[in-house]
């Protein structure tokens, strides 16, 4: 008989030696106190599936039910393990078992006491559920002396800086080990008040944290006019950084990452950093439609945060070997090619990395308009050949190896720490590059990686490429070719001799004078031609009307939802072309007849703009649900004093620089709104502000 | 939420908005221009574009099996370079053509399979852009115009879309047909409805297209007849018409103009519709096309003699794991191409509306190493042409050698320089839209350049 005749022959036998098996899931298993967690029992083998379940110790550290469900003790036992067993009803020695882990509790904060803190020493009293001994407060990143009260009272001591003052610092708590959790960051404290005098207007400053933040809210809006531009730009690029939930102690979804983006947008103090890695995360594309679990996505946005004023170099390094990246383009597992299986290098890394993240498809000048050749016609900057051979010099990198694994030439997917190569699976013939560029053969991956990356980054389209988007994205669609080379030439030295610092290079955006333009409601070339000036994207536009409003943001909150119907799901582009083309021209008889980019303007159909509107009404009339709340009272009081209000609406959303037709408009809604008492003056409130954050004028950023 | 019932909202917005500068863009709409028709046809026809983004890989769409009429293919010709990507032949959909050939459609195409058997789907083989026809030896030796940024997502989309292939295009084809015809529609409403949101295929030089989304509310929320409301509807159209001189902001108001306008309209046609039997399929593509058979539906309370629409689906850029993403992806374009066949049936206008395929490019047939395999950018591809009026059962266009470096190979890795331009292709579809032969070189400015016939699926 041959092998492969007994083979079948034995699995056509195999049921009558079938054997009764009991298989519990989750294994391994846990869960924290507070909680419970249903297990389940597959008994194979015999058609009576019914089990009995126990545990040891049978008592002491919590209970299970008959139906699996296990109920943590109210504090964590000792040891903190326990067996949980299922026995088949059919067969009482039959029996699997999981060992179960205990945790801590989560953390859950409900107050903090006092709210306003003073600049220097301060104490706090935060009261909430689910604290243990051991439990950590830890007050905008920074851990503070903590003393536990008990399991729902903490005290904590801590210091704050002058350049905080006026913050907004949010407070969390984080639980010991086994299961070390952190709270959401739900309440905060407000430190000091700014106390010098004001050295710029409102209006200067509400203008400049609309390109440099998330728009204005009232504290932010307050420091800055007292601290300046300079001074606020330096405590920027100090601030520390907001975090994202850590996928793996967190145990969040990605709406949760979703949502903490939005808590970071509304609240974060790093509100550049904030907008600078939103840009580059549209810029340098990974979207959730392929990266969407916190594990896969939070590690690039980290990255995207980190690097948002590192060195342009270092951010190219960090990306090219995320295996996020890696994934979403087809760098990891690149193999060199393989005549037994007649493929080819994957060329999708190489030909994104130089089209959309680096140089573009045609040669730039310094101030970014083609350069062209002797019939006009713009010149490529590199191609299909070129392609081919970066996708070579590619080849060989895998995920990251994990912790006590050994490296394969395909790693399993892991997603901690940058790519690793896998030397025999890189091609090292040699390759032709930009500019003539010869990679000498034999190279290993690295050293053939570090020169294609050099190769890109000295290219001279970087500094206008690159340096355009981020003006489009935090200052205007239209920039001017001075402009541009303005800041391409800070892209190309720093001052110091430093190619590609971005810390440079976002301030030449922020502080150019045609950024500048319009501080005063001035705008030198004339109101038609207003280079400075771009349609708020969707999620910009969310968390604008917020700030503006005071709102309070948590996890818990679906803004997500709001933006996808917009057409911006964050971190969710439909393609690594992102959201929509800095090239995207308005169709001319919308604009006076010039030609315009307007790239946020891809996404304003016009169904979508009525979408808009209805947004806007939810905001403003309906609810957002718990994890977004409006309070809308500071506007409500000034409802008996129309002017009054008005003018506070402008203060918030228009620089202090409202136009007479749309105070005239705003004032026309108000007083249609007739009597006295609170409910008419939360009306007269809802109507004037859903009126000033629908115009054209507000969602025109100018 | 303060949403008041549909039908008093309706109520309200058609009292309410029908004063909001309707009467302008009206005109603008109807603007003569020098594009537009001296005759037009009394019948209706649509046109529907369903754009497939990424670029769907030809190569596995149609493939060969047995062809005797083109000797240099076969299907292990085919099987030995797709190597670990080749369909197997037993999984094809099988459809013959006029020459006795035998081809196979991807296994997820059974729906437009079944079409192309009844004769109301054609395939066009091998199509793409182009500036001038183009051999071998011109692309090779750069001896006559060769399309802009070839290979580029961006760039081709935008050439699928505008037919101009040495790029620069600010106008889509689609558009510029509705440019011809507009004066046709006897309302004002857009010739295009785009149900996949601004595409410059949808951008004429006078006329702009209405969108839809499916699933958004069509219509401002949040307003009932009280006083107040009616004071700060006034405000809110009031701010639509302020003029500061920022050109953006004049932007900003004209679409938002135009979303109120077309909402109000398409509601009140909308809600006087007989609802559709035909079930679509619930997915991305199902839920356009759905809508999109719900408008031509209520074509004559639009007063639409000829409409374009436009749909999307994307996912194609198959750089790994192609069999499983393709597939996934041609299934949703079949099961929602025959629903929508279907309902034109239901409708009685089946032989009035021609739907047809376009995407980025065709993928490398030379497979891309990896864990899973995939495939690269590449250029000529399949497309499909689906509708009652359309010469089905048949493949039109020269179906290009499946060999590396072979007669039809740009490079080296089996991309295709294509054998009908996308000029020809949209010439079809735009002559028996109604275009004149006259007004056919404003349309497709490249049109010339090409000397052969017409593809005759139409």
């Amino acid at each position: 008989m041959g092998k492969r005749l007994f083979l079948v022959s034995l699995c056509a036998f195999w049921p009558a030696f079938a054997q009764i098996t009991v298989t519990v899931t989750p294994s391994p298993a846990s869960v924290h106190v507070g909680t419970f967690l249903q297990f389940s029992a597959r008994v194979s083998g015999t058609s009576t599936t019914g089990v009995t379940w126990t545990m040891t110790p049978a008592t002491g550290a919590g209970s299970i039910s008959t139906g699996g469900r296990y109920t943590p003790p109210a504090t964590l036992p000792n040891p903190n393990t326990v067996t949980v067993t299922a026995t088949s009803t059919a067969s009482p020695t039959t029996a699997g078992s999981v060992t179960l882990t205990i945790l801590n509790p989560y953390p859950a904060l409900a107050s903090v006491n006092p709210t306003n803190v003073p600049v220097g020493p301060f104490a706090i009293t935060v009261n909430g559920s689910g604290f243990v001994p051991g439990a950590q407060v830890i007050s905008g990143g920074t851990a503070m002396a903590t003393t536990y009260v008990s399991s729902t009272r903490l005290t904590a001591s801590g210091v704050t800086f002058p350049i905080e003052a006026g913050w907004k610092i949010p407070i969390v708590v984080k639980n010991p080990d086994p299961g070390s959790v952190t709270s959401t960051d739900v309440v905060s404290v407000v430190v000091g008040s700014s106390s010098g005098p004001h050295i710029l207007g409102a209006n200067v400053a509400a203008h400049f944290l609309d390109q440099a933040a998330f728009g204005p809210d009232a504290a932010t809006l307050d420091h800055v006019e007292t601290v300046g531009l300079e001074e606020y730009l330096k405590e920027q690029f100090a601030a520390p950084i907001s975090p994202y939930p850590d996928p793996a102690t967190t145990g969040f979804g990605i709406n949760q990452v979703q949502a903490r983006f939005f808590t970071n947008a509304v609240h974060g103090q790093d509100q550049l950093r904030q907008r600078m890695a939103f840009t580059l995360s549209q810029i340098f594309v990974v979207s959730a439609i392929e990266e969407n679990t916190p594990t896969q996505l939070v590690p690039y946005l980290e990255i995207l945060q980190k690097d948002a004023f590192a060195n342009f170099r270092t951010l190219m390094r960090d990306v090219t070997l995320s295996p996020t990246m890696g994934e979403y383009l087809d760098m990891r597992n690149n193999d060199k090619a393989d005549p037994t299986r007649d493929t080819r290098a994957n060329e999708n890394y190489a030909r994104e990395l130089m089209q959309l993240f680096t140089i573009g498809l045609s040669q730039l000048n310094l101030d970014g308009t083609f350069k062209l050749d002797g019939s006009g016609n713009p010149i490529p900057t590199y191609d299909q050949t070129t392609i081919q051979n970066f996708a070579k010099a590619y080849t060989g990198w895998t995920y990251p190896t994990k912790p006590g694994a050994v490296l394969q030439k395909h790693n399993p997917a892991y997603y901690i720490g940058p790519m690793v190569p896998f030397e025999s699976n890189h091609d090292t013939t040699s390759k032709t590059l930009l500019n003539g560029l010869v990679l000498p053969a034999g190279q290993s991956a690295a050293q053939d990686l570090e020169a294609a990356l050099d190769n890109i980054f000295n290219h001279p389209n970087v500094g206008p490429f690159i340096g355009k988007q981020l003006i489009q994205h935090l200052v205007g669609s239209n920039p001017s070719p001075a402009y541009v080379a303005r800041v391409a030439s800070v892209f190309n030295d720093n001052g110091s001799g430093v190619r590609g610092d971005l810390q440079a290079v976002v301030r030449a955006v922020l502080l150019d004078p045609e950024a500048r333009q319009g501080d005063n409601g001035q705008f030198p070339g004339g109101p038609t031609d207003v280079s400075s000036a771009h349609l708020r994207e969707p999620v910009f536009l969310v968390a604008s009307i917020l700030r503006g409003l005071g709102a309070w943001v948590n996890d818990t909150n679906n803004l997500t939802a709001q933006a996808a119907n917009l057409g911006e799901t964050v971190f969710t582009p439909p393609t690594v072309f992102s959201y929509f083309a800095p090239g995207y021209q308005i169709p001319p008889d919308l604009t006076h007849g010039t030609t315009l980019l307007g790239p946020e303007f891809q996404l304003d159909s016009p169904s979508n703009a009525v979408t808009r509107f209805n947004m806007i009404n939810t905001m403003i009339y309906g609810s957002l649900g718990n994890g977004a709340v409006i309070d809308l009272t500071p506007f409500s009081n000034l409802g008996s004093n129309p002017p009054a209000l008005v003018d506070a609406i402008s203060q918030v959303f228009m620089d202090g620089q409202m136009p007479p037709k749309i105070q005239t408009a705003l004032l026309g809604a108000i007083n249609a709104i007739t009597g006295t008492g609170a409910a008419v003056n939360k009306a007269r409130a809802q109507a004037a502000i859903y009126l000033a954050v629908s115009s054209s004028y507000y969602n025109v950023e100018h | 939420m303060l949403i008041p019932s549909r039908r008093k909202f309706l109520n309200i917005s058609c009292r309410s908005l029908g004063t909001l500068g309707a009467a302008s863009l009206m005109s603008r709409f109807s603007e003569v221009n020098a594009l537009a028709q001296s005759s037009c046809p009394t019948d209706y026809k649509a046109l529907v574009c369903i754009f497939l983004f990424g670029g769907n890989d030809g190569n596995n769409t149609v493939v060969p099996i047995s062809t005797p009429s083109n000797p240099a293919n076969s299907y292990s010709n085919y099987a030995q370079v797709r190597g670990g990507l080749a369909l197997p032949a037993s999984s094809l959909n099988v459809i013959g053509n006029s020459k006795g050939d035998q081809y196979g459609l991807h296994p997820s195409l059974a729906g437009l399979a079944s079409l192309y058997n009844s004769k109301n789907v054609a395939v066009m083989v091998n199509v793409g852009t182009l500036v001038t026809p183009l051999t071998q030896a011109q692309y090779k030796n750069q001896q006559a115009a060769i399309p802009s940024n070839l290979f580029s997502h961006l760039d081709q989309q935008t050439e699928w879309q505008t037919s101009l292939a040495q790029g620069s295009g600010a106008t889509g084809w689609g558009g510029r047909v509705a440019d011809a015809m507009q004066g046709c529609n006897t309302s004002g409403f857009p010739t295009i409805v785009s149900v996949g949101g601004n595409n410059l295929f949808n951008t004429g030089a006078q006329t702009n297209p209405a969108t839809v989304t499916a699933g958004q509310v069509l219509g401002l929320q949040g307003f009932s007849t009280s006083a107040a409301n009616t004071a700060r509807l006034s405000a809110l159209q009031s701010l639509l018409t302020f003029d500061n001189g920022v050109s953006l902001v004049q932007a900003s108001n004209a679409i938002a103009s135009s979303g109120l306008n077309q909402a109000t309209i398409l509601s009140q046609a909308l809600a006087g519709g007989k609802a559709l039997t035909t079930v679509f399929p619930n997915t991305s593509l199902g839920s356009q096309l759905s809508q999109v058979a719900k408008i031509i539906n209520v074509r004559g309370q639009l007063g639409m003699r000829r409409q374009i629409f436009f749909a999307y689906l994307g996912g194609f850029d198959t750089h790994d794991l192609e069999l499983n993403d393709q597939g996934t992806g041609l299934a949703q374009v079949s099961q929602a191409m025959k629903a929508f066949y279907d309902a034109t049936v239901e409708m009685g206008t089946a032989d009035q509306v021609v739907t047809f395929t376009e995407s980025d490019f065709g993928r490398t047939l030379q497979p891309s190493g990896g864990a899973t395999l995939g495939t690269d950018h590449a250029w000529g591809s399949h497309h499909f042409v689906m509708g009652g009026a359309v010469k089905g059962g048949d493949i039109y266009g020269t179906f290009p050698t499946l060999q590396l470096s072979g007669p039809d190979d740009a490079n080296n890795r089996g991309v295709w320089i294509p054998t009908t331009s996308l000029d020809q292709y949209g010439g079809s579809l735009a002559t028996w839209f109604g275009v004149d032969s006259s007004k056919l070189g404003s349309v497709f400015p490249n049109l010339a350049n090409f000397k052969s016939p017409l593809p005759a699926f139409l």
